[in-house]
């Protein structure tokens, strides 16, 4: 199964083409839809679930919005990740953390739509396995605040 | 007695980072939340005072003019928290409809602003950033290479 995530915001574009890639394709796609109504053909899906967690866990590959917040959970769960960039957000700053996140191959940035040519990519592509990094901000504000 | 510490929870993202920092911190302060009227809490069931603000910018009605206009009661009631508000510092991480909240509570309040820039910032500086920047007393970026601040300090990631 594929499961396509766009995350809280509005990303119609990425629910079309996701939409669409059902035409391509045999296997199943669940499609969370945010903040957008349409009427899916090719494949399933909801605006918000619960359990999301779930599908996540069922999923084979997760083609995802770029919102770091998403990438990051999907990445701490070791999941296959295509990243699409939301462009019509406040600015492109999407762009920039997927960007980073390809160049150490974390996952597939897919900068043109073509959700077809991605999946077919991720057959081959060496995943590397992300290792969360260090973090001293709390201790950082406890120092200061004391 | 434990210090108090006010977080700003801006939706999606960002809340999901303040949460993560949150859970950090929560052994050592209590924690008072701002969060957006009608938003989600993230999924979590938050511990602590909880305050509730409008949202001046809904992404579906984006428009500059409404925004600034919605900037007007989102301040009154940002002046009524402060002054409910127990906490001596104001933690954020955007969005920038957040900034006049902080700028508040640092005007007229005197509480310290602690801003953390938004994980998705490798090498640029988001607007909340720019905003803020003058008048936050500790700024963290989360990338070691984002060097758009002269003053922020680089202690990891969330994430």
């Amino acid at each position: 199964m594929i499961f396509v995530t766009v995350g809280t915001g509005r990303f119609e574009k990425l629910v079309k083409e996701a939409d669409r890639l059902g035409e391509k394709i045999k296997e199943k796609i669940i499609i969370q839809k945010g903040d957008f109504e349409y009427n899916l053909k090719n494949s399933e899906g909801f605006g918000f679930t619960d359990n999301f967690d779930k599908f996540v866990k069922e999923a084979r590959i997760i083609i995802s919005h770029g919102g770091a917040g998403t990438i990051f959970a999907l990445l701490n769960k070791n999941k296959k990740i295509i990243a699409v960039a939301n462009l019509r957000r406040i600015d492109e700053h999407q762009k920039e953390i997927l960007e980073k996140l390809e160049e150490h191959n974390y996952l597939i940035y897919c900068k043109d739509f073509n959700l077809l040519e991605c999946i077919k990519k991720a057959k081959k592509f060496k995943f590397k396995k992300y290792k969360k990094p260090f973090c001293k901000i709390d201790k950082k504000i406890i120092e200061f605040l004391d | 007695m434990k210090k108090t510490i006010l977080i700003v929870l801006g939706g999606g993202g960002h809340t999901q980072q303040m949460l993560i920092l949150a859970e950090r911190l929560k052994e050592k302060y209590n924690i008072e939340y701002v969060i957006k009227k009608g938003g989600k809490k993230g999924g979590k069931k938050l511990e602590g005072k909880i305050f509730k603000i409008i949202d001046p910018r809904k992404m579906k009605d984006y428009n500059k003019a409404v925004v600034i206009l919605k900037l007007i009661p989102y301040s009154i009631q940002a002046f009524k928290i402060l002054s409910k508000s127990k906490a001596q510092a104001i933690i954020i991480c955007g969005p920038a409809v957040s900034v006049p909240l902080a700028f508040l509570g640092k005007i007229f309040f005197r509480k310290k602003i602690i801003f953390i820039e938004s994980w998705s910032r490798v090498k640029s500086k988001s607007l909340s950033g720019k905003l803020i920047n003058p008048f936050s007393d500790l700024i963290f970026v989360q990338w070691k290479k984002n060097k758009e601040y002269k003053k922020a300090i680089y202690a990891g990631r969330l994430g």
